[in-house]
């Protein structure tokens, strides 16, 4: 277990950790209070997929890490989220198990995560539970372990075998997909159990056959990721120019979704864009300006912002902070925590002069990366987002033009 | 060409002015879903927060 502040990696002088938190905090800014907690119960996985930030990309800091998350840490960390929710008065939040694998860890592990949480929170706050997990362990008794401690099961996987094995095998190559596809059968007859189901979108798959193969499953919620990359080590099929192939990727699931005569999942990527369209406010840190309220408690107890900042370089996500000698309010104001939580303030020059910077918020900030520069770029999906973005607008404009022209 | 946002932006509608029941007319669907929330974010108004992507 860490018991003090890990030595710090050297960290670059880039925006915004070369700055001091007075500097970038506009006057009269007030930090938004942790509402997501995500506990990484273990550091390893059962699978190699070969687009992993945990194996593959710049970070290995993972590599001196402790495989999985001693019982004292649990009850550290257990401690230091009620007494922020307390602190702060949360009404809800959301613990998000996750690894590595988490259902690597012993099945004991994940129900002192939710025995002892629930008994330190205060009647006023609520907590949901959700497991994300590569399927490859669920079986019908995990199930019914994860059921009894009150867990929902998000469940990654990539679309049918062909689209899903293209990077997410076994080491050594063995395909994931028919432990996965069991899985995902098992949660369609247990809907009360599935929180849903996160795809990483690969251009080679067709987007329509995906959509529809995932939704065969029945999730009750759905999302898209973007392949990690940055400016400067860029994700596949996105050269620095005006293509849009991950724009037109997405375009043709949402009208797939849209069209649809019943709300057939819910499409986080899509509703948050729709939302903010309309003028609401993005529940997503993958898109808009909210102030992204997600705290990552590692296996060893160090406080770490998300684990896709890996992508960028080695240490990405370290904040020097740990559980056994921090409050969660002392990650509040580090740095590039800020820099999460100030909307317009953190975005480039060139995303402020676009129009539709208050939907896309600039984008997911670890796509706005670039080395030597720091964080404070567009997204490198930058033509992808405004393509998508205008295609959605304009769905939704003709929608409530003819409320309108109906009411007339 | 597709309309903008900038087109969408200039012709913004109060959509705290229309019904449930109008809404459902124009299209059933994940667009209703959608009003919904922004209703609901009227009528109840929050702290906007971001939650984390890598999980649903
Ligand atoms: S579309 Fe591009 S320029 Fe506009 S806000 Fe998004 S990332 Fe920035």
């Amino acid at each position: 277990m860490v018991t003090s502040a890990p030595p710090s990696l050297p960290l670059p002088s880039e925006w915004p950790l070369g700055e001091s938190p007075l500097d970038i905090t506009p006057a009269g800014w007030r930090p938004t209070p942790f509402h997501d907690f995500v506990v990484k119960l273990h550091s390893r996985c059962d699978l190699a997929c070969d687009y992993c930030y945990m194996y593959e990309l710049a970070d290995r800091s993972w590599r001196g890490r402790t495989a999985f998350m001693p019982d004292e840490v649990v009850d550290l960390a257990t401690r230091r989220i009620a007494e922020h929710a307390r602190d702060h008065r949360l009404s809800t939040i959301r613990v998000i198990l996750h690894g590595g694998e988490p259902l690597l860890a012993p099945p004991a592990t994940l129900q002192r995560v939710v025995s002892t949480l629930r008994a330190a929170l205060s009647s006023g706050t609520a907590a949901q539970f959700t497991v994300q997990t590569n399927g490859t362990r669920l079986t019908e008794q995990r199930l019914r372990l994860l059921s009894a401690a009150g867990l929902r099961v998000g469940v990654s996987v990539d679309g049918g075998r062909v689209a899903n094995d293209r990077h997410r095998r076994h080491l050594g190559g063995r395909s994931s997909f028919p432990a996965v596809d069991r899985a995902l059968r098992l949660l369609r007859e247990q809907p009360d159990l599935f929180a849903g189901i996160l795809s990483v979108i690969d251009l080679r798959n067709d987007p329509v056959e995906t959509y529809e193969t995932l939704l065969a499953y029945q999730p009750p919620a759905l999302d898209f990721l973007l392949p990690h990359g940055n400016w400067s080590e860029p994700p596949p099929g996105r050269p620095p120019d005006a293509s849009t192939r991950y724009g037109e990727w997405l375009v043709a699931v949402f009208d797939r979704w849209y069209d649809a005569p019943r709300r057939e999942t819910r499409l986080r990527l899509f509703e948050e864009i729709v939302v903010g369209v309309l003028g609401g406010h993005s529940r997503s840190e993958q898109i808009g300006l909210s102030p992204v309220g997600v705290i990552v408690i590692d296996v060893d107890g160090s406080l770490e912002q998300v684990d896709t900042l890996r992508s960028a370089y080695e240490g990405a996500p370290a904040t020097g902070l740990t559980v056994a000698d921090h409050p969660l309010d002392a990650a509040l104001r580090h740095p590039a925590v800020i820099a999460r939580q100030i909307g317009a303030k953190a975005l480039a020059p060139a995303c402020l002069d676009c129009s539709v910077h208050p939907v896309c918020g600039g984008g997911y900030y670890p796509h706005r990366y670039r080395k030597g520069s720091g964080f404070r770029n567009p997204s490198v999906y930058c033509a992808d987002l405004r393509y998508l973005i205008d295609h959605i607008a304009g769905r939704v404009q003709a929608d409530v033009a003819r409320v309108m022209r109906q009411r007339a | 060409m597709e309309p903008t946002v900038d087109d969408y932006l200039s012709h913004q509608l109060d959509v705290s002015k229309i019904s449930l029941a109008e809404l459902r007319e124009a299209r059933q669907g994940a667009f209703v879903h959608c009003l919904e929330r922004i209703l609901d974010e009227l009528d109840r108004p929050q702290d906007p927060v971001a939650g984390f992507t890598s999980a649903i």
